[in-house]
């Protein structure tokens, strides 16, 4: 790649999630957490080279989605941010088929680099406990055995498969 | 290169997925020497990552960017580590449905390979052996229990989901591959067991090629990969006493076989389950991050389509929400509000699969009209019961229908004639029928021993041999089918081998 469709990447993958403040109400990265780049970067090399080709070809398409979109003489980088999230958002649900789907494609690599950042991901709630969903569980939830049936702390070894029979009836 | 000093042994298993590793347990309990090859790393449990994008590059073929060669390309879900697909799926066990074996019998002459008696017996030693038990309460996790409350509101068929996981601890990552080793995927079960056997493992070896000597397979070329890059870094040639066992996946044994000049029917007849999703925002926590990946499903045979809970790593989830910017900014910050239920169906498309450019497989593949408008009722279904269980809004992700919707009556919007197989995002992730087999030639590829037609000593055994898809998850029939051939294979070629 050279450096203009690198810059070119950046600037896409950022304007999926903009930083934020540490005090939003919006998940995004703090500056400097997530390396978009990286993370496009290795998505290509473990692609097909199909698929590779298409996450270039998509950085070409939406690099220039303001002049063929919106018919303005400018790339995508020389928006103003909260008109490049617009953008985007027009271009994920474009009447194209592929436009859409090389959008999407460069939406889930930006969603790799955001979610694969431990603090982002840390911030997103994903992990945190669910006291409502253990509550529903406890509603239908079978009776617990007496503690003189229930197996060992460490699993009674049903961790590892049981033993193996000879072949044949 | 360890196994290059083991470069002989009785069957060469190319595939370490549920039939390679399925034929590897019964062939060397019963005194066979094997060598597995297999073309992906051999992961321990606690090398699996928790984050996606590494756990992909690990286990994942081309991070799930295979996809069939179609104006809307599918994508297709592969496992290339050891243990195959099976190291990276959510472990649903489910028996042959009793229809299709009937089918299978009637249609392809395979009486004995599905005699309902002898697989009977089989998947009871297979659910035996792996751990095969109902997800418990306990571990049906936020999205799990949301599909259940739906079915149960909407009256609808639904049931806890049978795993090979009886230890499963409910951290929903059997897709990066489970941490603690809980689901009883080939690499932590039948591989270990044959190796305790004597079996050899080739990891980061990929076969290129099964010798042949007249009609008789004798040897597997392959190249050894590099841990780092897989780029081919040397050579290998295992020498195969009795047989080789083409285990590859139904995708990729059609490959290997057409590269070594196995061509009438190979790759043709191809069937998929593809899916689509539903996501549903509540307006409390879920937790679609804790549970068994897939825990509960709603199985719809009439129809022929399976709903299922079915949770994603935040990765994926992300991806899925609608919007960009500050608008996908906000449902990023609640994660843990979401729940996502899928719609497989058993489609009646036929496609074939020929080698392409780049060395991958060129899958010609298109639902048919029918398959769509199935699809279509259970998405639409999905819809309902995502309300039913208490979203707030539902996400269809079908293009030409409102982002957003908020009230089960807009279900109805699923199901116009409008719509066509582009609006919907679809993936497969269970392949069949490459390699079919039948008692005619002409019109399959193995023999009903899984032998293939014309040649001595080259098996098939995974789920390329399968006549045609099923309408349940594929594991156990792989395993079963794989079982009874290789049963028959050691109890026939060398008496002596039987077990007791």
């Amino acid at each position: 790649m050279t450096r203009l469709e690198e810059a070119w990447t950046v600037d896409l993958l950022t304007a999926f999630a903009p930083p934020t403040e540490p005090t939003d109400q919006r998940l995004g990265p703090l500056p400097g957490e997530v390396d978009y780049l990286q993370t496009y970067r290795r998505m290509r090399r473990l692609s097909t080279p199909l698929a590779a080709f298409g996450l270039r070809a998509a950085v070409w398409l939406l690099a220039w989605a303001p002049l063929w979109q919106r018919g303005r003489a400018r790339t995508f980088s020389g928006l103003q941010l909260t008109e490049r999230s617009q953008l985007l958002g027009q271009l994920l649900v474009h009447r194209n088929f592929a436009v859409r789907e090389l959008a999407l494609l460069l939406k889930l690599v930006a969603a790799m680099a955001l979610l694969g950042a431990t603090g982002v991901r840390a911030r997103s709630g994903y992990d945190n406990v669910r006291p409502a969903a253990r509550a529903e569980s406890g509603v239908r939830r079978k009776l617990d055995l007496l503690p003189s049936v229930q197996p060992a702390a460490d699993g009674g070894g049903a961790s590892r498969p049981p033993p193996l029979r000879r072949v044949g009836p | 290169m360890n196994a290059r000093a083991q470069d002989i042994a009785d069957y060469v298993i190319v595939g370490t997925g549920a039939g390679g590793a399925t034929a590897a347990r019964v062939l060397s309990a019963a005194g066979a020497s094997v060598i597995l090859v297999e073309e992906g790393p051999a992961l321990a449990p606690e090398q699996r990552s928790a984050g996606l994008l590494d756990a992909m590059s690990e286990s994942v073929r081309d991070l799930a960017t295979v996809t069939t060669n179609s104006p809307a390309p599918l994508p297709l879900l592969l496992g290339r580590c050891v243990g195959g697909s099976t190291a990276i799926n959510s472990g649903i066990i489910w028996r042959l449905p009793e229809k299709v074996r009937a089918l299978w019998a009637s249609q392809y002459g395979l009486h004995e390979l599905v005699d309902a008696a002898a697989l009977d017996r089989i998947f009871t030693t297979l659910e035996a052996e792996l751990g095969v038990a109902e997800v418990p309460d306990d571990t049906l996790g936020g999205n799990g229990l949301a599909m259940r409350r739906a079915s149960e509101v909407l009256g609808l068929p639904g049931r806890s989901i049978r795993r090979n996981a009886k230890t499963c601890v409910g951290n929903a990552r059997c897709l990066q591959g489970c941490p603690e080793g809980a689901r009883q995927s080939m690499d932590v079960s039948y591989i270990p067991a044959a190796q305790r056997n004597g079996a050899q493992l080739l990891a980061l070896a990929r076969a290129t090629k099964v010798l042949m000597n007249g009609e008789r397979a004798v040897g597997v070329d392959g190249r050894t990969l590099d841990p780092e890059t897989r780029k081919p870094i040397g050579r290998f040639t295992l020498h195969a006493r009795r047989g080789v066992i083409v285990a590859a996946s139904a995708i990729h044994t059609p490959l290997l076989l057409w590269a070594s000049g196995v061509r009438r029917n190979v790759g043709d007849g191809y069937q998929a389950h593809p899916g689509a999703a539903v996501v549903g925002r509540f307006d409390r926590a879920i937790g679609m991050g804790s549970g068994a990946t897939q825990s509960y499903e709603v199985p719809l045979p009439e129809l022929g389509v399976k709903l299922e809970s079915i949770a994603l790593p935040p990765e994926l989830l992300a991806a899925r929400l609608p919007g960009a910017g500050a608008q996908w900014q906000r449902e990023l910050s609640r994660l843990d509000h979401f729940a996502q239920f899928c719609a497989v169906v058993r489609m009646g498309a036929r496609g074939r699969i020929r080698p392409g450019l780049f060395g991958g497989p060129d899958v010609r593949y298109e639902p048919l009209t029918d398959d769509v408008r199935r699809l279509k009722e259970g998405v639409a279904l999905l819809v309902r019961m995502m309300f039913a269980a208490g979203a707030v809004e539902v996400y269809p992700g079908v293009h030409s229908v409102p982002e957003r919707l908020t009230h089960p009556e807009q279900a109805e919007l699923l199901t116009s004639e409008h719509l066509t197989r582009r609006d919907f995002h679809m993936m497969a992730s269970h392949h069949f029928a490459t390699a079919a087999a039948g008692v005619d030639p002409r019109s399959s590829v193995v023999s009903p021993e899984l032998l293939v037609h014309g040649t001595q000593g080259l098996y098939v055994m995974d789920a390329s041999v399968l006549p045609t898809n099923l309408g349940v998850n594929p594991q156990h029939t792989i395993m079963a089918v794989t079982w009874c051939a290789a049963e028959r294979l050691a109890n026939t070629r060398r008496p002596s081998l039987r077990a007791a």
